[in-house]
């Protein structure tokens, strides 16, 4: 039976927090990865195990998806969560720390002939630096106009 | 006999699938309704008690008043004729999600950056549920850090992993 959209995102997840190396089977050799700022734009997939993949795994370790919710609408999938990892390698200057951390994302696919053929990305990169001691805004962000700031603000999708 | 047993119903566990069309329509309206400014009456989608989840650098607001006052009205004070583009939107159930940018002038001071009249773009993704017929919960990705960049100002500090795209950078190469 043909697979759902959803089916193939969820096979690739499971693939990548099993650390599976060859990614092939999920992705279009030429996918785009397109992310929010700081973490950048991967044209096609080795080049997401390069910049990306290999990176994220040498910086963060024992990592666990906690996907909040899944939705599905033709060929499009999107999900937003966190995920739970130890900080085990430099990470933008900082040294491992050995913190458990989350790391809240959002991401959206869209799948072409059984495979992920474009991936939209948003991972909270200043999320993970304020759990390590730095705030990159400076103490201008935005969430220091809420009423009561949350015990740490990185956890807001918690 | 298959011993291996596929997975069952996984996608309308959690889903109210006759909901699409009425989600869809709420959706379309709110958009519709930020575009043309609305700040005093958009509980006409939102609930009072309605919980807005940004990311680090955008905050928690907890319901319309904390919405307008501590999102809505600082960001019309730092942007203005923005207008909103979504670039993908999906509906499923209750639930609806998109991505797309605010096309925006930095009209005002922004993270201490004085108003420099460029055209900028402005990043999010949005996961949005809605219940009788107003949106309940919102999860929000905004790129402010892509912001700062666009008025000039890096706030990872040279560490973005842009750099690795570029060949500015080698990127660790673990082995496992």
């Amino acid at each position: 039976m043909k697979k759902t959209t959803l089916q193939i995102v969820k096979e690739m997840e499971q693939a990548l927090e099993r650390a599976e190396v060859d990614c092939s089977d999920y992705f279009h050799d030429d996918f785009d990865w397109i992310a929010n700022f700081g973490c950048g734009t991967k044209r096609g997939l080795d080049e997401f195990e390069r910049a990306w993949y290999k990176p994220f795994r040498d910086a963060f370790g024992d990592r666990h998806f906690a996907t909040e919710h899944y939705l599905e609408d033709g060929n499009w999938a999107a999900c937003f969560g966190h995920c739970e990892a130890t900080h085990h390698g430099d990470f933008m200057g900082i040294a491992p720390t050995w913190k458990r951390i989350k790391i809240p994302y959002i991401d959206f696919w869209r799948v072409e002939e059984g495979k992920i053929a474009e991936n939209r990305v948003s991972v909270d990169f200043p999320a993970i630096l304020a759990q390590l001691g730095q705030d990159i805004f400076n103490g201008k962000g935005w969430d220091k106009l809420d009423s009561k700031p949350p015990k740490n603000s990185s956890l807001s999708f918690a | 006999m298959n011993q291996n047993r596929p997975e069952q119903a996984i996608l309308s566990r959690s889903t109210d699938l006759s909901k699409t069309a009425e989600t869809k329509a709420v959706i379309e309206r709110m958009v519709d309704g930020l575009n043309d400014h609305r700040i005093e009456d958009i509980g006409e989608f939102f609930s009072e008690g309605f919980r807005w989840m940004g990311n680090t650098g955008c905050g928690t607001k907890k319901g319309l008043k904390e919405f307008q006052d501590n999102w809505q009205k600082p960001f019309q004070a730092a942007f203005s004729d923005k207008v909103c583009i979504d670039e993908a939107r999906l509906y499923m159930g209750e639930w609806a999600a998109a991505f797309g940018r605010q096309e925006a002038v930095h009209s005002g001071t922004f993270m201490g950056i004085k108003p420099t009249g460029k055209k900028i773009e402005i990043r999010y993704m949005d996961f949005w549920k809605v219940v009788d017929g107003k949106i309940i919960d919102n999860w929000v990705m905004v790129d402010f850090p892509h912001v700062a960049a666009q008025l000039g100002h890096d706030l990872f500090n040279g560490e973005g992993w842009e750099a690795y795209d570029r060949g500015e950078k080698n990127p660790p190469q673990p082995e496992n």
